[in-house]
């Protein structure tokens, strides 16, 4: 029980997916484009003025937080996946929209608090801070380096919480956190790592067009729904590690 | 399981792992004969080399060979593309010939479309003698 490392996690992440990448690649796909498509209708309310940046800001939140359903699809769908279930379909990224809604929707408030965090710094440069041009590259930088370091720090606490809601619906919001948190005590730093070994993949999947980052990211769903079997100490599917069935090399008579 | 299952169940996943290594070695033959995407094919190849492995640690032959011609015509792409972008950057002719052909191919012209000439994107960023 929880022995694996993170390199583990990850070939079997790397395993659990052969076969499986098409579909795995089209639920983050929809996903990523529902998000974008939703994301893009505030747009509309930016008219340059500042506002009408605050409006679009709080419409941002308001999706941000109503997109918590989808996250909950997706982090089930990979969490089945790394269990070897059976009859898994795209349709699964939906699961959010009938079951535990409002508490997937309230477990995304932490993401949607630190994404806000994240903005004032992006928000303060834009509009009262006068800067050069290559102050300002150098600036955005920085603003996302601060957001990515908030995210990972965030995710070390609460990055389980849409896999307990996902096992155990009946618990409450608080209970989820608190769970969440006491599966990640004493794993954090595996977690680090985790999301360490998977900075090369990513690496060549940008490289590869930004389409080749696809793959590295179903492996990474998938090596964190591992990860979360891992810390509840339940065995991820893995036809392969089972033990060999003893017998003669011929196969066995069925009947 | 029984033997004849589990033997089954094991082939079956490395036939599959294999159609990634049959991809990454595609992938690294396209891109000796397609040079413009020769970097971006290249780098597929390596990531289809390293997702054929699946459960196991160690790669096929095909996707070694893959990963081998991979970094060979990715070495070639960007010393090509570096090649080129020095010559461009430095040899007034070259860049005057591409800019022409450019704006023939497009009907406009690349002042007109971005208010600057390349000559004066190259002044303003990396000095030198480039002409107006």
């Amino acid at each position: 029980m929880n022995k694996k490392t993170s390199k583990d996690l990850i070939l079997n992440a790397r395993g659990q997916l052969i076969g499986r990448y098409g579909q795995a690649i089209l639920v983050m796909i929809v996903a990523l484009i529902l998000t974008w498509l939703v994301g893009s209708f505030a747009d509309l309310a930016y008219t340059g003025t500042f506002s009408s940046y605050i409006f679009r800001f709080i419409i941002l939140i308001i999706i941000d937080l109503l997109l918590g359903v989808l996250v909950f699809g997706e982090e089930r769908y990979f969490l089945n996946l790394a269990r070897g279930t059976q009859g898994l379909s795209p349709a699964d990224l939906f699961y959010g929209i009938k079951n535990s809604t409002d508490k997937a929707i309230c477990l995304q408030v932490v993401y949607t608090v630190v994404t806000v965090i994240s903005t004032i710094p992006s928000i303060y440069l834009s509009f009262f801070a006068v800067l050069t041009e290559k102050q300002a590259v150098t600036a955005g930088l920085l603003v996302r380096l601060f957001a990515l370091i908030l995210i990972l720090v965030v995710k070390m606490f609460f990055g389980l919480c849409f896999y307990v809601l996902a096992d155990r619906p009946e618990l409450s919001v608080k209970e989820i956190f608190a769970e969440s948190n006491r599966l990640m005590t004493g794993n954090r730093l595996k977690f680090v790592f985790l999301v360490l070994r998977m900075i090369p993949y990513i690496i060549l999947g940008c490289f590869a067009f930004f389409i080749g980052i696809l793959w590295p990211m179903a492996i990474y769903q998938t090596a964190l729904a591992n990860f979360y079997l891992d810390t509840i100490g339940e065995e991820p599917y893995n036809p392969l590690w089972q033990k060999e069935p003893e017998g003669t090399d011929t196969p066995q008579n069925l009947i | 399981m029984d033997r004849y299952l589990y033997e089954e169940l094991r082939l079956n996943m490395v036939r599959r792992a294999r159609n990634f290594a049959v991809a990454s070695l595609s992938c690294s033959i396209i891109m000796f004969t397609f040079p413009p995407l020769a970097i971006v094919l290249g780098f597929f190849a390596i990531l289809f080399a390293f997702l054929s492995k699946g459960y196991r640690v160690k790669m096929d032959k095909e996707a070694v060979t893959a990963v081998k011609f991979a970094l060979a015509g990715i070495v070639i792409g960007c010393g090509i593309f570096f090649a080129y972008t020095y010559r461009f950057a430095t040899d007034e002719e070259y860049r005057n010939a591409i800019v022409s052909s450019a704006d023939s191919a497009y009907g406009e012209t690349y002042k007109d479309l971005y208010g600057v000439t390349p000559s004066e994107i190259i002044n303003k960023y990396f000095g030198g003698d480039a002409d107006e």
